[in-house]
């Protein structure tokens, strides 16, 4: 199990996106489920890109202080 | 010596697992511990004494389960003798399924041993003179060194007895085998920053100074270097050193850094934290508390850096005497190629082999009746001696070949994006690139002329891909700058191209001679974000 650092992009604004899942293609594919829990009308995705997995254990985290994805 | 484990009583020390461990039991003892872990396999090993296998050179592979190890052996300043080699060469063939890897910090790191194998690779080390005690833990690491040392036209003197010294008195010294934290030290008077002392935690640079109305050779040191997800430069102190007291200075270094240093949370342990608190000014009071007075600085002798590289047949400062640099993509050899610069480093030079941090080698010693015929030897077409201007100047990381946080794979990929720029676009100066596929820095993106970051994303088709973002402008001259990241994302098939109208730009636009990096200083980074959006407007995932 991993934990991933995802950035999405919906009308030029980048946000975080954290996902615990078994593998990079779970991950993704759960990135669409969270979105879709979050907005009440789906926007249009630009841009989902991971750029961070850790080792789903005690003490993995990330700290999401600033967007890595430069628009 | 006994000494006095200082932060013992820290209480705040009690929630890190890894700290407790070590007070209960040093990790050079696991060495006493691997017989009986061999005799009764993989399923005898406590799963938390797998990571005290790191004072011994020993990582498990992931999965970890699987009970594949990867080994380090240190090599001291990278140099190797002939029957060294064959050592090495022949653990590789026997044991470690064909895999021979040179490292960033110039030692040599085999894959896929079993427990079962580790008594006999020891013995086998052992008996030529090497270890692997200190090549990972928390620990005084391999020592790197000017790979050129005592040979070296351009070294103020030479540097390996220092080296060596200060080697034999971290060995086995439990005085300074419960660090804080991993701990990369350089020794290097190479005038063109061969050690890369701005990214280890304590570096001895080559530098002069009047005393007594005499010139003296000596160094100035650094402190508080090192990559990883947080870069960071080292810091000089206001100090000279003469090499007589190296040693000296090193284990007050040291004993600073195991005292002082943070042992509260592994992912702030790090030399660089404590130097960051404390300033370069406050790390020197304590240090001069230590030593003594010592003198001030005196006038660096760093002229420029070469990264490592030494490629092409020059030569040393012994009259007579060459050596040739090789280029070794991505630093990997096979067992077969090992023996076969073995042999030729004995048949031509003295036996004797030296690896770069840039995960090269060169073959020292020859003389120059054994030049002409030395250059003709077959192995130069695969490693050639005047490697071409992209595969020469490639680094990488691992990758997902063995490396479980990498998203992407990359010593494949740069090799192949390498070898086909070389064969598509003609340079007159080498371009430094470096792949990553992680934000950990494994492959020193940040220092990188081009560096190349690897991250996975939704493609247009909404199919999940490997892609990569691009920095620019690295060096480690002039006291370093990282290098900064340009707008875009790149699929990974689009890679190449990118790449490639990326160069083709800065050669249409360049000076004569110009490097990437001035280039970069030159046209600035606006102008060559512009030029990446009109590429990738082309490509567009």
């Amino acid at each position: 199990m991993n934990l991933y650092r995802f950035e999405v992009t919906i009308d030029d604004d980048p946000i975080h996106v954290v996902i615990v899942a078994d593998s990079d293609e779970k991950a993704f594919q759960l990135v669409d489920v969270e979105l879709e829990k979050h907005f009440l009308k789906m926007p249009d995705v630009d841009d989902i890109s991971l750029y961070e997995k850790k080792k789903l254990k005690n003490g993995a985290g990330f700290v999401l202080s600033q967007f890595e994805t430069i628009l | 010596m006994v000494y006095e484990k200082l932060w013992s009583e820290n209480p705040l020390i009690a929630k890190n697992k890894t700290e407790i461990r070590k007070l209960e039991k040093d990790g050079l003892a696991i060495f006493d511990d691997i017989a009986h872990y061999a005799a009764n396999g993989f399923e005898s090993i406590p799963k938390e004494e797998w990571d005290m296998f790191k004072w011994a050179g020993l990582y498990l592979q992931r999965p970890k389960e699987a009970g594949y190890w990867m080994m380090r052996v240190v090599i001291p300043g990278g140099i190797v003798t002939y029957d060294q080699q064959i050592a090495l060469a022949n653990i590789a063939k026997d044991y470690g399924r064909g895999v021979y890897d040179i490292t960033t910090r110039q030692a040599i790191q085999f894959h896929w041993l079993t427990i079962e194998q580790i008594p006999d690779i020891l013995a086998r080390l052992d008996r030529v003179g090497l270890t692997t005690a200190g090549a990972c833990g928390d620990i005084t690491r391999n020592i790197i060194g000017n790979a050129l040392a005592g040979i070296d036209r351009d070294e103020l003197f030479d540097t390996r007895e220092v080296l060596y010294a200060a080697f034999e008195y971290f060995r086995f010294n439990e005085d300074y085998s419960n660090l804080p934290r991993k701990y990369k030290m350089s020794i290097s008077s190479n005038i063109h920053n061969a050690s890369n002392a701005e990214i280890n935690c304590v570096s001895f640079n080559p530098a002069t100074k009047e005393i007594d109305g005499k010139t003296e050779a000596g160094f100035h040191v650094k402190v508080g270097g090192g990559l990883s997800s947080v870069p960071m430069l080292a810091e000089e102190l206001d100090l000279f050193i003469l090499p007589e007291r190296t040693v000296e200075v090193a284990a007050a270094i040291t004993t600073i850094f195991r005292d002082f240093g943070y042992r509260e949370k592994r992912h702030r342990s790090r030399l660089k934290f404590l130097v960051a608190d404390w300033g370069p000014e406050q790390f020197l009071e304590k240090l001069l508390e230590y030593t003594g007075p010592l003198p001030e600085k005196g006038k660096s002798a760093v002229r420029g850096w070469n990264a490592g590289y030494f490629y092409g047949v020059h030569q040393q400062k012994q009259p007579g005497l060459h050596y040739v640099g090789v280029n070794i993509p991505v630093g990997r050899l096979t067992p077969e190629e090992v023996i076969e610069f073995a042999e030729l480093a004995k048949n031509y030079g003295n036996g004797e082999i030296r690896y770069c941090n840039s995960q090269n080698l060169i073959l020292p010693n020859v003389p120059e009746a054994k030049l002409e015929e030395l250059k003709q030897e077959s192995i130069f077409e695969r490693f050639p001696y005047q490697p071409k201007k992209f595969i020469g100047y490639s680094v990488s990381c691992t990758g997902i070949e063995y490396c479980n946080l990498a998203l992407v794979e990359t010593k494949n990929r740069m090799r192949a994006i390498s070898e086909r720029l070389d064969r598509e676009l003609v340079l007159d100066v080498p371009v430094r690139m470096h792949m990553v596929g992680c934000p950990n820095n494994c492959g020193q993106r940040a220092i990188a002329e081009i560096g190349l970051q690897g991250i996975k994303m939704k493609n247009q088709d909404k199919k999940m891909v490997e892609a990569f973002e691009i920095y620019v402008g690295g060096t480690l001259n002039e006291g370093g700058k990282f290098n900064e990241k340009l707008k875009g994302k790149v699929e990974a098939e689009q890679l190449y191209h990118v790449l490639k109208e990326l160069i083709l730009f800065f050669k249409q636009a360049k000076l004569a001679a110009e490097t990437f990096l001035e280039f970069v200083e030159r046209v600035g980074k606006v102008e060559l974000q512009t030029k990446l959006d009109d590429i990738l407007a082309e490509v567009a995932i």
